[in-house]
């Protein structure tokens, strides 16, 4: 990764959970969106993504189900439930309120 | 290329604790790690880059596959730790023990011989016992499974018999003078199952098969080798020292020879020595 690694891992939760909200998705598709968002500035290692995916399972923010396939393997897809909302949209108004705070150092 | 990205994965999983949850994440991860392929090859990319690209962009899974044990593990890497070392404690404890027949018995002269031959049933068991405890103890938070404890009972049973072998010697000829070729024969027939029973155990240890010949495979493979070659070496060494300890309390005992048997450690050590170099030129 070029951009400050600490900065983004710190945010890799609530980076997942912004693709979650809006829809229903699995582990490639997540990976491809974020690295196309970023122009390929971020690409996450798998190692990083699924230990978030466990993560935020056990924490109840996030589902999963085994959705039909085509091509024939199932692929694994994740929902966002009601807490990980909540979750996602506190990590949010945090987020922009550090955000704030730090500009003011830096402008 | 597809199979080949499912065997990297299936090798780094390969020391991981089974379960359906490892087998879920693990077929989660190739399929993705497909698709990405999949994506790099229809954008123009070549085989080989595309491979190397996927590969190199898995980063370091060993955390999250050590995180994927269930708590109920911790429990049963205690216990398991505590047998083995309940089963260590035991076999020290017999060693001293096996001294105790030839002490007693040394006293009704005639029996000497039974007095030893005790000394080397106890002091077998107690070897095999120690090999069995070390081989099924867990090492780095991870549990022995089935495959790895069938092997250190077969290696145990192996050892404890090749020191068994000593005892049809010790009993028959001291007793019946003109029997030494049966006692001979049947010391050999011991040790020799012995030896067919240890190098089955270490031929069915699964080897690494190269999927082609790049160089790629081939580094893989050395490095799942390298695992193997350095256990066996050591399994190996430690067997001689300990055969070592055994013929030197065996020879004082039965020969009273204190004074040169001492040497006996020495040639030890340079037979472990040879036996490593053997290793490392093997290579």
């Amino acid at each position: 990764m070029s951009i400050a690694s600490d900065l983004i891992r710190g945010n890799t939760d609530m980076i997942i959970l912004s693709h979650l909200v809006k829809r229903d998705s699995y582990g490639y598709e997540i990976n491809k969106s974020i690295s196309e968002n970023t122009n390929y500035e971020l690409e996450l290692k798998e190692a990083t993504l699924y230990s978030a995916f466990r993560r935020l399972e056990a924490a109840g923010m996030i589902t999963s189900y085994w959705g039909d396939q085509t091509t024939g393997a199932r692929r694994r897809y994740y929902t966002i439930t009601p807490a990980g909302r909540g979750y996602y949209e506190q990590s949010v108004n945090e987020w922009r309120k550090a955000k704030q705070l730090i500009d003011r150092f830096v402008q | 290329m597809y199979r080949q990205i499912r065997e990297y994965v299936e090798s780094l999983f390969a020391n991981a604790p089974p379960s359906a949850k490892m087998t879920d994440l693990k077929e989660e991860i190739i399929t993705n790690l497909n698709d990405k392929y999949t994506d790099l090859i229809s954008n123009g990319m070549g085989e080989e880059q595309a491979y190397n690209r996927v590969i190199a962009g898995i980063g370091d899974i060993d955390e999250l596959i050590s995180s994927q044990g269930s708590p109920v593990d911790y429990a049963e890497v205690e216990r398991q730790n505590k047998r083995s070392a309940f089963l260590t404690a035991l076999a020290i404890g017999l060693y001293v023990f096996s001294l105790i027949p030839v002490l007693i018995l040394d006293s009704f002269g005639f029996l000497e011989d039974i007095g030893a031959a005790l000394m080397f049933l106890i002091v077998g068991v107690a070897t095999g016992l120690i090999i069995y405890a070390n081989s099924v103890r867990p090492k780095r938070g991870m549990l022995a499974d089935e495959a790895q404890k069938k092997r250190a009972r077969t290696m145990s049973l192996a050892v404890s018999m090749y020191i068994f072998a000593i005892i049809p010697p010790v009993l028959i000829s001291s007793r019946f003078r003109g029997l030494d070729n049966l006692s001979a024969i049947l010391m050999f027939l011991i040790a020799g199952i012995a030896t067919v029973i240890l190098i089955y155990s270490v031929m069915s240890k699964p080897k690494y098969v190269k999927t082609d010949d790049t160089i790629v495979e081939e580094f893989k493979q050395w490095q799942y080798e390298q695992k193997n070659v350095h256990t066996t070496c050591h399994t190996i060494q430690t067997i001689i020292w300990i055969l070592t300890v055994v013929l030197y309390i065996a020879i004082n005992f039965l020969l009273g020879a204190w004074a040169v048997s001492w040497l006996l450690f020495v040639i030890a050590a340079v037979i472990n020595k040879i036996i490593r170099l053997c290793f490392e030129l093997a290579e």
